[in-house]
């Protein structure tokens, strides 16, 4: 069975690094990572991940205008997103983000981060 | 940077040698992003130090302020997530009062001295080292 694959969006490389680890090594997926909404994008388009970890304040292109940007390509329209966020106020904005399926708060277990993200896209 | 949020991620009991590899794998190589993460964050304080003090003498113009307030944001989320709480809960506090000095567009009397207090403080707490439990 190939591993999954996630794509890791966050601005702040450290906080991706965290969770390209925890992915990788408790979860035992193949992760990428982007630090930016157009260059996630582009890497998503070239590999469809099977989900996108998405932080949501992010400069130039936020969260929910990248979730926008992925669906409106064909070959990540369909990828589930994941917020990644210590934003209280996400809340008021869910609905209206294509594809998203759960949110994940910051600052998150590193050790828990694979099981959250099983649970949210019903892989177990 | 001390050992990420502790307790929630301290690795559970190993069961077998995978598992124990596994645990010790992620201390080692979180160990070693943290020590990265303090120096990053530290950096993130000056940042906004500097900042501060343009915004006293009338030199801080919009971007100035919206930097301001992000380097503000990744410090709570880097901070919380390698165990530095108090700093998480100063840099967070720091970010909502920058943010409404954004939105407003005018800085309100006492905005900068509380800016300024909130960010001694997350200074402060991160030379003090990781919370703990």
């Amino acid at each position: 069975m190939q591993p999954r694959k996630v794509l890791v969006v966050d601005d702040d490389d450290i906080i991706a690094e965290v969770a390209k680890v925890a992915l990788e090594v408790v979860g035992g997926w193949q992760v990428s990572t982007a630090t930016s909404g157009h260059e996630a994008g582009e890497l998503a388009a070239r590999e469809p991940p099977d989900v996108v970890l998405l932080d949501v304040m992010m400069p130039s292109l936020d969260g929910p205008g990248t979730a926008a940007l992925l669906s409106a390509h064909p070959a990540t329209r369909d990828v589930p997103v994941i917020f990644l966020t210590a934003k209280s106020a996400v809340g008021e904005t869910l609905a209206s983000v294509p594809n998203l399926i759960g949110v994940i708060g910051k600052p998150f277990d590193p050790m828990g981060l694979a099981d959250e993200i099983t649970r949210l896209a019903g892989w177990g | 940077m001390g050992e990420p949020r502790a307790p929630e991620s301290t690795p559970p009991e190993p069961s077998d040698p995978a598992e124990e590899a596994r645990s010790q794998r992620m201390v080692t190589v979180l160990s070693g992003i943290a020590a990265q993460a303090r120096q990053t964050n530290a950096r993130r304080i000056e940042e906004i130090r500097e900042a501060l003090h343009r915004a006293e003498s009338g030199d801080l113009d919009h971007d100035g302020w919206a930097a301001a307030e992000r380097a503000a944001h990744q410090l709570a989320g880097s901070a919380g997530t390698f165990g530095f709480e108090q700093v998480s809960q100063a840099a967070r506090a720091l970010e909502r009062l920058l943010a409404r000095s954004l939105t407003a567009g005018r800085l309100d009397d006492g905005v900068l001295a509380r800016a300024q207090a909130l960010l001694d403080r997350a200074g402060s707490e991160l030379s003090r080292g990781p919370d703990q439990d």
